[in-house]
């Protein structure tokens, strides 16, 4: 049996570019799903930094002026968090389902209501123990949703979704 | 149409629920910036962009202290547009109207 050296020539780089569009997207889905795992650490180290903040008081004296400045530092640290949540949500949502992506700032929204909520921000308050335990349940929730999202979304049935939703979004601002 | 731009209109760094707390406090928002502009009856486009953070009690102060002060529900609703391109800002509509509609029910 011979074999043509063209057949053979095509058959291999058929191959190379299937293996290489398999490399691909299994690089590019690893990426994402890094990116997930990073938006939970970052949620995880707010919903911390969120209970170490609601167990202090603020007494808004001069003589609890130092213990009054660290507060105001961790309100500050979670300002910054919180923007770094919603970079990273950013981030790894747009290739979400409607679904999922609802579902998802819904429980931001929550979170971010607990830890930067009731008298955040004020200069005297008392501590808020309820509030420093809220934020550890709410992070948890949080951290539920987006993993769910996540392996979700890397199935088949969520891909295809995902790209039906984005032709009708398209199709939907074509229409204007 | 009344467009409102946070940052620029009022401040980059908004915080704070009430105006004991700060100068970019949610009550003075409100009490300044957004009641004088919902007087005029027109709809309101609220510019996100630029912010730098919007801390929730500062929002939840702005928003859903419209309705503890008799704005009704369905006419804020309706009225109040926001553009946020940045995708960091996208979720705020969202949570904003959630606190108009939360206050509304406890109202």
């Amino acid at each position: 049996m011979a074999f043509d050296p063209l057949q053979i020539l095509v058959g291999a780089v058929i191959g190379a570019a299937a293996q290489g569009s398999l490399r691909w997207w299994q690089y590019r889905r690893d990426l994402w799903l890094q990116s997930v795992e990073t938006f939970c650490d970052a949620v995880e180290k707010a919903a911390d930094l969120a209970t170490e903040h609601w167990l202090f008081c603020k007494d808004g004296t001069p003589e609890s002026d130092d213990a009054d400045r660290s507060v105001r530092g961790q309100e500050i640290r979670l300002i910054g968090l919180q923007a770094r949540l919603d970079a990273q949500l950013a981030m790894f949502s747009e290739r979400l389902s409607d679904e999922s992506r609802g579902a998802l700032e819904s429980a931001v929204n929550r979170l971010s209501d607990g830890m930067m909520g009731g008298d955040f921000g004020s200069k005297v308050r008392s501590p808020d123990p309820e509030r420093a335990r809220e934020a550890q349940i709410l992070a948890s929730e949080l951290v539920v949703v987006a993993r769910r999202s996540a392996s979700t979304a890397i199935t088949v049935g969520g891909f295809m979704r995902f790209l039906r939703e984005r032709r009708d979004r398209r199709y939907l601002a074509a229409e204007g | 149409m009344v467009t409102i731009d946070i940052a620029h209109d009022f401040s980059r760094f908004p915080g704070g629920r009430y105006r004991s707390d700060g100068p970019n406090s949610g009550e003075r928002f409100r009490d300044d910036i957004l009641e004088p502009a919902l007087r005029s009856g027109d709809a309101i486009t609220l510019v996100l962009d630029g912010v730098r953070g919007l801390p929730s009690s500062f929002l939840e102060e702005a928003f859903g202290g419209l309705v503890r002060k008799s704005w009704s529900c369905s006419d804020l609703t309706s009225r109040l547009h926001f553009v946020a391109a940045s995708p960091q800002l996208k979720r705020y509509p969202g949570q904003i109207l959630d606190y108009i509609r939360t206050a509304s029910k406890v109202a």
